[in-house]
């Protein structure tokens, strides 16, 4: 017998109360594991897909928001158009020296006969290698101006097959491909060429944005400078700002759900300081008793720790596993809250994060056993075992 | 040879303004293997007497020898060595740990002794059956009766193989029958070697031990 099946064993004598204390733990751990395993993925994920994409900066309405306007490549919906002759002069001003100059159109379409609202992705179809080029499409990217491409969730959910129709604005369409899942935004849209999107929202040159790539990477900076310069009425957005502001939304909602987590972590931790406390006082007899019989003060200090660094080591431990168990889930919920949502999984198992975590839930019970443990070993053998 | 010296002990307690003296002036000496009852009237001193007997608590003034040493003089680390090693103590309440079963609380002692003794098994059976528990050894105590739980208490007492053995009222939570069996048992310690120091409210009981020492107000009317 040792000392840790002592207090192991004396956990269960209130089996409700420590319980619902480990519960606490449980579900503080939890969250923060989830929260600093998926800021950590959101940002390396948000990098390594902006770094693929091949454009350097994308062309947006003057007065557009900005984080709005860093959200246009992942098809946010803004409500302006570039003016008509912008691409014209951007090709002017650039004077050849770019390999991609995509512009884009996105809006909202309703549809009478599935009672919902399409999101429509107008682009010139031989730039989506450019733009999305992690995307795998299944079947093929549009050749003819009546073939259009879906994302998964789109698919998925209406049971698309590739060669199926699909009708915009009362005109069939012929599904030619089916992006696979990226469980990012562009699951949910409708790609199609850019001229029928334009025909459709009769707007015959409209452009929500232009995505450029030029050819010599190092003239970034002077070329941003001189077309903002020479072209009124727009405004350009670079992927390193598109990066930094989206990062910057990531951060301010991290730091928002850290706090609460600290709240959390601050009332699990005060739990365990109770229900120690609470047995330490229930047996100020038994301690007494085994004073008595010859346990030191160091003793009486050990069963009582040893008490909470088992309900936290548990709590570390359940926590953990629950948070790796129910990621895809939790992975969900947050997803919907985000304003830009890269592709892949966001909740995923980090060791060094995991291990972090555990052990700042045992230091954090350690911390809580300390009052109780030294208030137990206060007890004086003759008051607690007067006959 | 004299087991315990006991020298013009007095403990005053201070209670507000008021002071109580537990203790009066008690000198006497227990031999070796002597069976002693501590008897006397309620408030009289006898757990006050006991526990300071058992290192717990320290005399206002006056001395304890434990084998010709001072207790006085030893440190929290000597009182709680001489705690494990030669003082078993059985009390009215039993206390024993309700999540442990019968070995489990009988084996409690020497975790916090270390087992220096090296205490195993076999010895653990042999005090078991002594005390007519051994079928009872993987029970928990809220499986046994009252005279169970103090036999099983009276185990753990000895499971240091104590020089002496102080028990606080031990039969108070037991019916007449269940009380005569644990001063028999008492008895057949004392027959091995063990001294054994009783403290009891009851004369019948107390007429079983060799020797009687009355207090009366913190003093000694008889020994
Ligand atoms: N901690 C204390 N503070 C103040 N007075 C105390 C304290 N402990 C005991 N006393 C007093 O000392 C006297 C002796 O008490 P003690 O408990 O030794 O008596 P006792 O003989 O064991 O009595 P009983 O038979 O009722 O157990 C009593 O008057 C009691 O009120
Ligand atoms: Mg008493």
């Amino acid at each position: 017998m040792t000392f840790r099946e002592i207090a192991f064993k004396n956990l269960f004598r209130h089996k409700v109360r420590n319980f619902l204390t480990l519960l606490g733990i449980i579900t503080s751990v939890t969250v923060l594991y989830s929260i600093l395993s998926f800021n950590k993925s959101f940002i390396n994920n948000l990098n390594e897909e902006l770094n693929k994409t091949g454009v350097h900066f994308m062309v947006v309405p003057a007065g557009c928001p900005h984080e709005v306007a860093s959200l246009v490549l992942h098809g946010a919906v803004i409500p302006k158009f570039l003016q008509t002759d912008i691409e014209d002069k951007l090709k002017e001003k650039l004077d050849k020296q770019y390999d991609v100059l995509s512009p884009i159109l996105v809006f909202q379409l309703p549809n009478q006969e599935k009672q919902r609202i399409d999101l429509i992705y107008g682009l010139e179809m031989d730039n989506v290698k450019n733009l999305k080029p992690w995307w795998k499409v299944i079947g093929k990217t549009p050749q003819k101006e009546n073939e259009i491409l879906i994302g998964f969730e789109i698919a998925d959910h209406d049971k698309i097959k590739i060669g199926d129709k699909y009708k915009l604005n009362n005109k069939e369409y012929e599904v030619s491909g089916i992006i696979e899942k990226t469980t990012s935004k562009d699951d949910a849209f409708i790609y199609i060429p850019l001229k029928e999107a334009q025909t459709i929202l009769a707007q015959k040159d409209g452009i929500t944005a232009i995505g450029v790539k030029l050819k010599n990477a190092e003239a970034l900076n002077d070329t941003i400078d001189r077309l903002s310069r020479e072209i009124p009425g727009i405004q350009i957005v670079t992927i390193n700002q598109i990066l930094t502001s989206i990062s910057t939304l990531a951060a301010g909602a991290r730091v928002l759900s850290l706090s609460v987590v600290a709240i959390a972590i601050l009332i699990s931790t005060i739990g365990i300081l109770n229900v120690i406390l609470m047995t330490v006082f229930e047996r100020t007899q038994e301690i007494g008793m085994m004073r008595a019989i010859g346990a030191s003060r160091a003793h009486i200090f050990r069963i009582i720790i040893e008490e909470s660094v088992i309900l936290s080591t548990l709590g570390g431990l359940i926590g953990i596993l629950l948070a790796l168990l129910l990621s895809k889930g939790i992975e969900k919920f947050v997803k919907s809250f985000m304003p830009y949502v890269p592709q892949g999984d966001l909740v995923v198992f980090d060791l060094k994060l995991g291990i972090l975590c555990f052990f700042f839930t045992v230091f954090l019970g350690l911390i809580a056993g300390l009052y109780p443990a030294f208030r137990a070993t206060k007890i004086s053998p003759i008051e607690a075992i007067k006959g | 040879m004299t087991l315990l010296k006991i020298e013009n002990l007095t403990k005053i307690y201070i209670r507000g303004a008021e002071t109580v003296k537990a203790l009066d002036s008690v000198s006497f000496s227990v031999n070796n293997g002597e069976f002693v009852a501590i008897t006397g009237p309620s408030g009289s001193g006898k757990t006050t007497l006991l526990h300071i007997l058992g290192c717990l608590d320290r005399p206002t003034s006056g001395e304890v020898y434990i084998d010709d040493k001072a207790v006085g003089k030893m440190n929290d680390k000597e009182l709680d060595n001489i705690r494990r090693l030669k003082i078993g103590f059985i009390f009215q309440q039993f206390y024993l740990l309700p999540e442990l079963n019968v070995i489990e609380n009988i084996k409690l002692p020497l975790l916090f002794s270390g087992n220096p003794k090296k205490i195993g098994e076999e010895y653990l059976n042999e005090i078991l059956d002594t005390l007519g528990i051994l079928k009872r050894k993987n029970h928990k105590p809220k499986e046994l009766s009252g005279g169970e739980m103090q036999r099983v208490a009276i185990a753990r007492a000895l499971v240091n193989k104590p020089e002496f053995i102080l028990a606080d009222e031990p039969t108070a939570n037991l019916d007449s029958e269940n009380s005569i069996k644990i001063f028999e048992l008492l008895k057949r310690l004392v027959e091995k070697g063990i001294t054994v120091i009783v403290v009891t409210h009851n004369n019948e009981l107390a007429s079983l031990a060799e020797r009687r020492i009355k207090l009366k107000d913190g003093r000694i009317i008889s020994t």
